[in-house]
């Protein structure tokens, strides 16, 4: 087994700490009728956990996911329903473009693009975010004509 | 350098080991990420255990048996490190100081522009065990096995020992024989490629075979011949009888004192004298030297 995979099954990253941190967001959904309960939010760091291995990535906590469900917490096209099926899907499309703009846009940069493009041009469709949205960017920011995105 | 990156087997090394890389990757995204990926947290790890390992090969390990915490012995080993930097700086400059000026491209962007380049790009936090430029100057031994600082380091050392023995001759006469190296070798000062030590001691030690009172470096092709009748029918033992005792003439004669540099000598000769043998037996000793 890869020798930091090894470090960082070791309680460094704490699965208690990031469901509670997880948990802790509903604070802010619930007015907008969104809540996680303890097995979404654990169904969530798993799912998260093979997105990290897919993309031969790691995270030092779970603050990308928790910053995507507090800007992502007021859209009109997200449903209790699906709302743990659309933060995973958000979060594959993250490390997604994380990956292909090889770590050079911030953390924050991209959930703002994430959030502009899936309220905005995708009108809440997952599809179009992850495949032509997502396309359209990496290739601008490439080129360094991201801010016309 | 790795006895480290291989103790990570170990659950409560891993995990010290852990929140050190933890904060590192804080520092390296600059907390504008949370996220990156696993070469580029190895290469941080790697980063972590090679400055760890640089102060162990300095002070021991007996520190990580006394109890001590490895945030402690890194937060030491990150002090050391800068301090390490700073003295193998010295060492360079030290070293352009008394450098043999030679006609050559390869030798001269090593010392003038990837040293420097060097000592410019490399990042002791993120990025310590990587060499960050390229030295193409070759050494007689180079120290292959290392990397980062320790190499540079290494590098140095064994350049300056080297370099020791070229200022023994006149510049005039080692750029004569650089000259023939490039006539011979249809090649020019722009891709010349040569260890100046091995070119210097091959003429000399024949030079010295020759038995000219004062030895220089440039060798006639009758002096070749002559050395050749002589060390003909000599066998294995005799060879080497010959040249440790013809090595410590040379030693005499320059007035070595530097043990590396003696050590040096020896250790070349040995490594020489398969091919010298080779060549004295082919007639082909004008091949040997330059």
């Amino acid at each position: 087994m890869n020798k930091i995979m090894k470090i960082w099954q070791t309680p460094i990253e704490n699965q208690k700490e990031n469901v509670d941190m997880l948990m802790r967001t509903n604070e802010i959904t619930q007015p907008y009728g969104l809540t996680l309960t303890r097995e979404m939010a654990l169904a969530l760091l798993e799912d998260r956990n093979e997105i990290l291995e897919k993309y031969g990535r790691i995270e030092i906590d779970c603050s990308i996911m928790e910053k995507i469900i507090r800007q992502f917490c007021d859209s009109p096209h997200i449903q209790q329903e699906d709302y743990e099926e659309v933060i995973e899907t958000l979060v594959e499309i993250f490390h997604y473009m994380k990956s292909e703009l090889e770590d050079s846009i911030t953390d924050d940069d991209l959930i703002i693009f994430l959030k502009d493009s899936y309220d905005g041009i995708c009108e809440g469709s997952l599809d179009l975010l992850g495949e032509r949205e997502a396309y359209k960017f990496i290739e601008k920011y490439r080129r360094g004509h991201w801010y016309e995105v | 350098m790795n006895e480290l990156y291989y103790k990570l087997d170990n659950e409560s090394f891993n995990q010290e080991v852990g929140l050190l890389l933890l904060e590192n990757i804080k520092k390296y995204t600059a907390g504008e990420s949370a996220t990156l990926t696993v070469e580029r947290s190895e290469e941080l790890l790697r980063a972590i255990l090679y400055t760890l390992n640089v102060y162990f090969d300095h002070y021991g390990v007996a520190m990580l048996s006394e109890g001590h915490l490895l945030s402690e012995i890194y937060t030491r080993s990150k002090v050391h490190m800068k301090s390490y930097i700073e003295e193998v700086q010295a060492l360079y400059f030290k070293i352009e100081a008394k450098r043999m000026p030679v006609n050559n491209q390869l030798y001269r962007e090593t010392f003038e522009m990837a040293l420097p380049e060097f000592f410019k790009k490399y990042n002791p936090e993120f990025d310590a065990q990587n060499t960050v430029t390229a030295i193409d100057y070759p050494l007689l031994f180079d120290p292959m096995q290392s990397s980062g600082i320790v190499y540079i380091h290494e590098y140095l050392e064994k350049f300056e020992v080297e370099n020791e023995f070229c200022c023994f001759f006149y510049v005039l006469d080692i750029n004569k024989l650089i000259n023939r190296f490039y006539s011979k070798y249809q090649c020019t000062a722009f891709d010349g490629y040569f260890n100046l030590f091995e070119l210097v001691f091959r003429n000399y030690f024949i030079s010295c075979l020759s038995g000219g009172a004062v030895p220089d470096l440039l060798v006639t092709p009758d002096q070749c011949v002559e050395i050749e009748e002589k060390l003909l029918n000599l066998d294995v033992k005799a060879y080497i009888d010959l040249s440790q005792k013809l090595v410590s003439g040379m030693i005499e004669v320059l007035g070595i004192k530097n043990c590396r540099l003696i050590k040096l000598l020896y250790d070349y000769t040995d490594d020489m004298l398969p091919g010298l043998m080779n060549a004295v037996e082919n007639r082909h000793l004008n091949n040997f030297i330059l």
